[in-house]
């Protein structure tokens, strides 16, 4: 028997063992991973950011039908298939409800596209999406998706696939967390938060701002720039006090502006509890958080009162006084006459669609912030309802078009982009000559889906029917920055049995040839992400050729995973 | 001076630690969850081969050159299967290999029954999920009926096989069909939520006769 020596436990001792012990194996991780984020953020102190540029992810929850957002012209080789294989959904160029022509420059002068690749069309509600594609705004980056490693139909039954590849659920998170192949910890707007953030020297708030509630890609790995919610009507106030502490206070702005009433009383009371200070760490923490949250409420509130000083030269409500330029800019757009409306009244803006309202937020956000003293800003909003299994919109057999839930879903984000898109441009006109003066260039917004639809429709009836989940979609992008009126990434074929589709469907599900941190990474990058932080935030990067300078190369889908085409922002 | 050898003591324990650590984390025999406990004899299906065999795969980096992957065998990717005991009932083992559910397929030939209604259906559907899912730790993956039936049919790590594909409701193109011969929809919400339909007798999805039973965690 073999004899064991006893080792005496001092307190030392112990001590050592219990710091070994409690940095296990995921404790080690999970600081190295730490660690490393804090290098890069320290690294990037010496440097510090002088311009300001606000990125704006919106993601259109449900899967949006990409293969009716961006359809293939007429004389686009992928037309046939089209024709052939979309069934009822399948949108025609003419007609009582036709599509938007566009053509993309980048394919329409490559050598390698072939004859016809440059043809596209967009879907008949977004009018205006083609006029900002055509002016140069906006650009389309087709087939992206999420992806382990790069993919294609004769390895799809023996390479990794992302987990869950048609649950919704699963996909929304990869999308945001761009790392399919790990358990969710974080989003890539998070990492780059937690990189950035300590350049934001003299931030009021997080640089991540949410109009869609807590969400996954502002996530971080760490606690320096946790996501701040702001509603769609502005910043989240206490409860009970009235729109904008009307009830309780003469001045918004002052916070001790109390009326002599009982809401004014209440919330003295209330604040004066705040203000105390506590022994015990919970309740100290918790007055922290309200005490935060107050002056955020108080930045935010500046940042939309400065926005809303700016006034529309012409558009007046319902007892002539004049409308903030960007809040008549967006009920313009969306064929709302402001001077019907009351412009003290929150509820007047209720005829926005959310998505509007969400985006009119952002524009405001964006007109203020030297309130909120950001030279970096990430925004998130959102937009549901895209799951269009039915009811998605198309031709019945006698030649007459059923409008579904498509077509709606695709005016509001036509005439929420078109609004936004001229705030943009209108502020850079009205601030030209200011100090810190807005350029067109500091902004650009990117969109995310779920994924693709199936190309072939789910029954044969106009109206019911619909189109169930795939995968590699399109997206777009819109900014000063973005190389417009070009389609990035590879356009698939449509053939429903050919190689672009998951092997054994028959239902035209492409498999992407862009990652999403492929097309992520240069957003990155052009935030003013270094080189060397890139890895860090997106560390399946490596895996997938880089987007960077990435060029056009059809010939086969080796080529394409090759060369992804991803180039689609200057100055990066 | 203060000789301190507590100090050489937890600083060597601490250097050990982190060189075992990194030499699990980067090292090329790292070690993958719990594999599952399949019986003697039994190999894994080739889809659990296919996760293990991404070692060779070669892409091209961000530099432009070719670069090998290095032994990645997304451990995370999937969860490990329930380990369970195959030699006894509800377990048959097949000579080919497969091993049938014996209790989920002899429930499941009640399915479509005349003496049922289409919502008995549907819930016999979600038991038969949430039994995959308690062995499996997650839904089948899939986002078309044909792919539910392929997984509940022995296209997945053990190999176990729930309906066989002559079960009477499996129709020519492999898809389970409700009574009145129309495919169920599966929709995966996520890993662990799947809500089935009928389209009901008119055989259409988007109308007032459609059943629509939602699949929870519990």
């Amino acid at each position: 028997m073999t004899s064991r020596k006893k080792i005496p436990l001092n307190r030392r001792s112990f001590m050592a063992r219990s710091a070994c012990s409690a940095m296990g194996l995921t404790g080690i991780v999970s600081t190295l991973a730490h660690m490393k984020l804090m290098q890069g953020a320290l690294a990037n102190t010496s440097s510090s950011l002088n311009d300001y540029r606000a990125l704006v992810v919106l993601f259109l929850f449900g899967a949006k039908d990409a293969n009716n957002f961006l359809m293939p012209g007429l004389l686009n080789p992928s037309r046939a298939n089209y024709d052939t294989h979309r069934g009822v959904l399948a949108l025609p160029t003419g007609g009582t409800n036709p599509t938007h022509p566009i053509v993309a420059s980048n394919l329409a002068t490559h050598p390698s596209a072939p004859a016809g690749a440059e043809y596209f069309e967009l879907h008949p509600s977004l009018p205006d999406v083609k006029s900002l594609f055509d002016s140069g705004d906006l650009s389309i980056a087709a087939n992206v998706g999420t992806l382990v490693v790069p993919t294609k139909a004769s390895t799809y039954d023996s390479v990794a696939l992302p987990p869950q590849l048609f649950s919704h659920s699963d996909q929304q998170n990869q999308w945001q967390s761009s790392l399919p192949d790990k358990p969710f910890q974080s989003g890539w707007c998070g990492r780059i938060a937690d990189i950035l953030h300590p350049q934001n020297t003299d931030s009021a708030i997080s640089m991540s701002v949410s109009l869609s509630g807590i969400n996954a890609i502002q996530a971080g790995l760490t606690q320096v720039s946790p996501q701040y919610s702001v509603t769609n009507a502005g910043a989240v106030t206490l409860g009970g006090y009235g729109n904008k502490y009307s009830s309780a206070l003469t001045d918004s702005q002052d916070k001790h502006s109390y009326k002599s009433n009982s809401s004014g009383r209440r919330l003295k009371a209330f604040q004066d509890i705040m203000d105390y200070t506590h022994d015990h760490l919970f309740e100290e923490g918790y007055n922290n958080v309200v005490r935060q949250a107050r002056e955020n409420e108080g930045y935010v509130g500046a940042a939309l009162e400065e926005a809303d000083s700016w006034l529309h030269p012409t558009a007046q409500d319902n007892r002539g006084r004049p409308w903030p330029f960007m809040t008549a800019t967006f009920l313009y757009q969306h064929g709302i006459d402001p001077s019907g409306l009351n412009n003290s009244n929150i509820s007047a803006l209720g005829a926005l669609p959310d998505l509007a309202r969400q985006l009119l937020k952002i524009a405001q956000l964006i007109a203020g912030r030297r309130c909120l003293e950001n030279k970096r800003q990430l925004f998130f909003c959102s937009y549901g309802g895209h799951d269009t299994h039915q009811d998605q919109g198309g031709y019945s057999g006698n030649g007459v078009y059923v409008p579904g839930d498509l077509d709606a879903n695709m005016a509001v984000l036509n005439d929420a982009l078109k609004a936004f898109n001229d705030c943009m441009h209108a502020l850079e006109t009205f601030e030209n000559g200011q100090n810190d003066a807005f350029s067109y260039d500091d902004f650009i917004l990117a969109s995310h889906s779920d994924f693709n639809r199936t190309l072939t429709p789910n029954g044969n009836l106009a109206g019911p029917s619909g189109s169930d989940h795939a995968w590699g979609t399109h997206v777009f992008t819109m900014g000063g920055n973005v190389r417009g009126s070009n389609v990035y990434g590879y356009y698939p074929d449509l053939d429903p049995a050919g190689v672009w589709t998951t092997p054994g469907s028959s239902r035209g599900r492409w498999i992407p040839t862009c990652s999403v941190e492929q097309f992520t990474a240069p957003l990155a990058k052009w935030l003013g992400v270094g080189d060397s932080e890139l890895a860090t935030i997106f560390p399946n990067l490596d895996r997938f050729s880089s987007p960077f300078g990435s060029t056009y190369n059809p010939s086969g889908y080796d080529s394409m995973l090759a060369n992804p085409n991803m180039d689609f922002l200057e100055g990066i | 001076m203060t000789n301190r050898p507590w100090k050489r003591t937890s600083a060597a324990l601490l250097a050990a630690t982190l060189v075992v650590t990194f030499l699990v984390i980067s090292g090329p025999n790292r070690p993958k969850d719990e594999a599952p406990q399949l019986p003697p004899g039994d190999a894994p299906s080739s889809d659990h081969v296919a996760l293990e065999n991404t070692s060779s795969q070669t892409t091209s980096g961000t530099s432009g050159t070719p670069v090998e992957l290095l032994n990645e065998a997304f451990p995370s990717l999937h969860p490990a299967p329930l380990p369970l005991d195959f030699s006894s009932a509800p377990f048959e083992r097949q000579q080919d290999g497969t091993i049938h559910k014996r209790d989920v397929m002899e429930m499941l030939q009640d399915l479509n029954s005349p003496e049922w209604e289409t919502v008995s259906d549907l819930q016999l559907l979600r038991k038969v999920i949430s039994v995959y899912r308690q062995i499996f730790r997650q839904n089948p993956i899939a986002g078309e009926n044909r792919e539910v039936v392929e997984a509940l049919s022995g296209k997945n790590p053990y190999r176990l096989i729930f309906i066989t594909p002559d079960h009477p409701s499996v129709d020519g193109d492999g898809a389970l069909t409700d009574r009145w011969g129309s495919p169920f929809r599966f929709h995966p919400i996520s890993g662990s939520l799947m809500e089935i339909s009928s389209c009901g007798p008119d055989a259409i999805f988007g109308t007032p006769d459609d059943i629509t039973l939602g699949e929870d965690d519990s």
